[in-house]
């Protein structure tokens, strides 16, 4: 009767989850950033910084391979189909407003050049090039000699940089010599918002292959972290959908091949399904927005849930006796596994969390399926097993059994201590963020051609100034000057992008009004302003702020909770470390490499899974002296040990290099390892465990070695690692049951 | 039937090239080349009297020097990259200038692909051709560009949207073609 009760609370619990996670996908929005799955800088300000960062919301279009006529009539047709998230930048609208408000405030702006020589009194150099300039044929800013005679802010315009080697036209940037024109576009929605972004890059690609069809000659380049974020998403989709789909069509064929019955596919289907509806309610309840990629491995759950199926099945099977003989072990097999798993939500790794939140939902899932469905829903006897895979396991058991218990324990050790040292001796570490995602060289190809043609190239490492408020900000923009130029002058740094360039702060345009003040009140500037018969101008009572200005590059300004931030962009960056210990004097001026950063948290995170797996094997080594015994203990350690050891050192081989994924891989690789370890040696029928683990293995090997061919490296590394492991714990653990002694009644339950 | 259509095809198609060949012809100024006298009138709002500066141009296929000896000595470098004026020594890029300098270059060596690509055509008084830009950013910069003279050009006038305007006298320097 209690049975029943839970039986139907449960049925119950998985009815809610359908609905909420039906009701919940929809609206729900998954994350393809592979920086927002991992580590993460740890400082309250950086996080702010790095979430009102926009950088990633830009793209670039490079039309090439026509005449320029061709090329504008097909830049216009593109830019007057407008796009719902996509607006394009209009380089000649935008550098008009920058003058008008430039025009609007002459003299409070001056080159640092010209300020020095107000500073220093060189008066007449500053007539001279006054001259220079009102003698030009080119036009000047209106009303120029009335606020401003000596030119200087007509100057500091002449003066500015320009963002780009192609000239800016009016919603472009052109090229005459190769013909090219450059296109430029802010995104108001997320390039890693899944949905958003699928949509907009979807309708994007539509409007290009429109063109291309139009004009067969018209070549591409598409620049911009939206391209790459919506492939890596389409592909992470693609590989969960296919990796996962040929998993669960293997597993099923397996099953029919064992059973020659439509009932385990049924039972099996039933118990995955409630897997994969709990992993995925637990991630939607604990996670706003999931990453994909935590989906493509979350895939592996088939592989570790059908486990269950598969010796549930067999046990009950068996009758109700033998399925309650097994349940210890399964859930001891559960408890290894969760362990495992809940290690991983410790870290501070996004990613790895939202893996570990998902499969401890799902396999607990499973477990409470199989236990509570399986005896009532297969009676005794029901299934009959394929006589010659039985047959075949006995066989299989039969030559495991023949091994001498001397040979067994000598090869072992001799093994575990040839793949510890081997190991020792070959592993090499890589922690580099950048190896984990690899974008496809089509589109890299693209990126590069695009900034070949003039688009600008920041860093990843970029200078970030705090101060209590914006004004502060560009005071301390403005001291860090000599340093950035004396970086260039040594060739470290080929340029950089800072708002105090266009925008000085208050501090400054005061000191340039009261030296203008002195300026006009000396002999030199009194005689060129006789000459022109003008009067001195009166001091601006009005400054330029931002509020009162506009332009892209104040977005570069941050206000946070308690400063106000901003981020001076660099190019060309060779900065020697001793050089840029001198940022460190300065307060408050901060040097930020997130690249580096992530790296430097991946090395701790190594480490410190490292120690977890040292703390996993002695705690496991604990837990089965106390189940299991000393004999049993031991050898199931040893089988582990090659097991993890190999799968590290087969994965160092191929890949030559390792990294953190292989790590957590073998995390998993004990857990699973041990699940056959435990089964091996507990008290149940020899050929039983034998087919049952032979399955497990088999749909493990295909579920993680699938995973191995992932477009993804990190994903890839993670299921070769684990392929590894499971096929050498698959093909160890049968010699268990020579090396150990089996259960005991009394021992028999947890 | 099919002189018919033909005929309405030639309708058709004539007229745009009309206009062209038009405009084109407008342009009957020979190029300018070698080197020039110039005397230039600059009247700047705010300024009780226009500012006059003299001193030659020397005009070679892709640049220009123009060199200013009287009130004072100064020297630009005009090509298509830009205006770069001399400052200690050396030439130094004026930002955004890029389409001054093709502006005065083509109008200069008479560079029809140019001229008819940026601006509207007509003649003016005294036979004049009057230049009107038509696409930015040399209609955000002038209202017409007033090209005077008989064979060769020896008259310009730049007509600035904000009210500046320029006139450039041009003289072939004697015993110099």
């Amino acid at each position: 009767m209690r049975r029943n009760l839970t039986l139907i609370l449960w049925l119950a619990a998985v009815a809610l989850m359908l609905v909420y996670v039906l009701l919940q996908l929809p609206q729900r929005h998954w994350n393809s950033s592979i920086t927002a799955a991992m580590p993460g800088t740890t400082t309250p300000w950086q996080n702010q910084l790095m979430q009102q960062n926009s950088s990633s919301r830009h793209l670039s279009l490079l039309l090439t391979g026509q005449p320029l006529p061709q090329l504008r009539q097909a830049a216009t047709l593109l830019q007057q189909q407008t796009l719902p998230g996509l607006s394009w930048y209009q380089p000649g609208v935008l550098m008009q407003q920058l003058q008008q408000q430039y025009q609007q405030h002459q003299a409070l702006l001056a080159s640092p050049a010209a300020l020095a020589q107000l500073q220093s009194g060189q008066y007449q150099q500053l007539v001279d090039a006054a001259w220079q300039r009102l003698l030009s044929p080119a036009p000047l800013l209106a009303e120029a000699l009335q606020h401003d005679p000596l030119l200087l802010t007509q100057q500091f315009i002449e003066q500015q940089t320009p963002v780009s080697s192609m000239q800016p036209r009016q919603s472009w940037f052109e090229s005459t010599e190769p013909a090219a024109i450059l296109l430029h576009a802010s995104l108001s929605i997320d390039p890693f918002d899944r949905t958003d972004a699928g949509k907009l890059a979807a309708a994007l690609e539509h409007q290009l292959q429109q063109l291309q069809q139009n004009a067969p000659e018209l070549q591409l380049a598409r620049s911009g972290v939206l391209f790459h974020a919506v492939n890596a998403a389409d592909n992470a989709s693609f590989e969960m959908q296919f990796y996962g789909g040929l998993s669960l069509m293997a597993i099923l064929l397996l099953l029919g091949v064992s059973f020659y019955s439509i009932k385990p596919l049924l039972l099996a289907s039933v118990v995955l399904g409630c897997a994969t509806l709990s992993g995925l309610t637990a991630l939607l309840i604990w996670v706003p927005q999931p990453h994909v990629l935590a989906l493509v491995f979350a895939t592996t759950l088939i592989g570790i849930a059908i486990d269950y199926s598969f010796h549930g099945m067999l046990a009950a099977n068996k009758g109700q006796r033998y399925f309650n003989a097994m349940l210890p072990s399964l859930a001891l097999g559960l408890l290894t596994t969760l362990l495992g798993y809940l290690t991983l939500t410790l870290l501070p790794f996004a990613l790895l969390n939202q893996v570990a939140i998902f499969m401890c939902a799902g396999l607990t899932a499973a477990f409470i399926s199989v236990w509570l469905l399986f005896p009532y829903w297969l009676a005794p006897q029901s299934l009959h097993n394929n006589a010659s895979l039985l047959h075949c396991c006995e066989k299989i058991s039969g030559r495991y059994n023949n091994t001498s218990a001397l040979k067994v324990w000598s090869g072992a050790l001799l093994l575990a201590v040839l793949v510890c040292l081997l190991l020792l001796n070959q592993a090499r570490f890589v922690d580099d963020v950048r190896l984990f995602n690899q974008s496809p060289a089509g589109l890299l190809a693209q990126e590069q051609q695009v900034r070949s043609m003039g688009s600008q190239q920041w860093d990843s490492r970029f200078i970030v100034v705090l101060a209590d408020n914006a004004e502060q900000v560009l005071q301390q923009e403005q001291q860090l000057l000599p340093l950035l130029k004396h970086w260039q002058q040594q060739g470290w740094l080929k340029s950089w992008q800072a708002l105090s360039q266009q925008l000085p702060p208050v501090q400054l345009q005061d000191h340039l009004q009261q030296q203008l003040q002195l300026a006009y009140q000396s002999e030199t500037v009194q005689q060129y302003l006789s000459q022109l018969q003008l009067a001195v101008p009166a001091p601006r009572a009005e400054r330029l702020q931002p509020d009162n200005f506009n332009s892209v590059l104040l977005q570069q300004l941050f206000s946070l909770q308690q400063h106000s931030a901003s981020v001076i962009l660099l190019s060309g960056v060779n900065i020697p470390d001793n050089e840029r210990v001198q940022l460190n004097s300065m307060a408050q001026i901060h040097w930020l490499d997130p690249i580096a950063d992530t790296n430097q948290v991946l090395v701790q995170l190594r480490s410190q899974l490292g120690h977890w797996l040292l703390l996993a094997l002695a705690v496991t080594l604990v837990i089965l002296l106390w189940r299991r015994g000393i004999k049993a203990a031991c050898a199931i350690t040893l089988m582990l040990l090659i097991a993890v050891g190999g799968a590290l050192l087969l994965s160092q081989l191929l890949q030559q290099q390792l990294n953190i994924f292989n790590l957590v891989a073998a995390l998993l690789v004990l857990a699973l390892a041990l699940d056959y370890g435990v089964f091996f040696t507990a008290r149940l029928s020899s050929a039983d465990v034998y087919q049952a683990v032979l399955l497990s293995a088999v749909t493990s090997c295909l579920a993680f070695g699938l995973l191995s061919f992932s477009q993804t490296p990190a994903v890839a590394s993670f299921g070769f690692t684990v392929f590894c492991g499971v096929a050498l714990a698959a093909l160890l653990a049968p010699l268990l049951t020579v090396v150990s002694v089996k259960e005991s009644d009394k021992h028999g339950t947890l | 039937m099919n002189r018919f259509i033909v005929l309405l095809l030639l309708l058709v198609l004539l007229p745009p090239v009309a206009v062209a060949d038009q405009s084109a012809s407008l342009l009957r100024f020979a190029p300018l080349q070698g080197q020039l006298d110039f005397v230039q009138l600059k009247t700047v709002q705010g300024l009780p009297v226009p500012l006059r500066s003299s001193g030659y141009l020397q005009i070679s296929a892709d640049k220009l020097l123009w060199h200013t000896t009287a009130p004072v000595d100064t020297k630009l470098l005009i090509s298509p990259a830009g205006v770069s004026q001399w400052q200690q020594q050396q030439y130094v890029a004026v930002a955004g200038s890029e389409f001054i300098g093709q502006l005065l270059l083509a109008v200069l060596q008479q560079q029809q692909d140019f001229i008819l690509a940026h601006f509207q055509l007509a003649t003016g008084p005294n036979n004049c051709l009057l230049l009107q830009p038509v696409q930015p950013p040399l209609n955000q910069l002038f209202s017409q560009i007033e090209l005077c003279g008989q064979q060769t050009l020896e008259q310009l006038t730049l007509t600035e949207l904000n009210g500046n305007h320029t006139d450039i006298s041009l003289q072939p320097q004697a015993g110099k073609p």
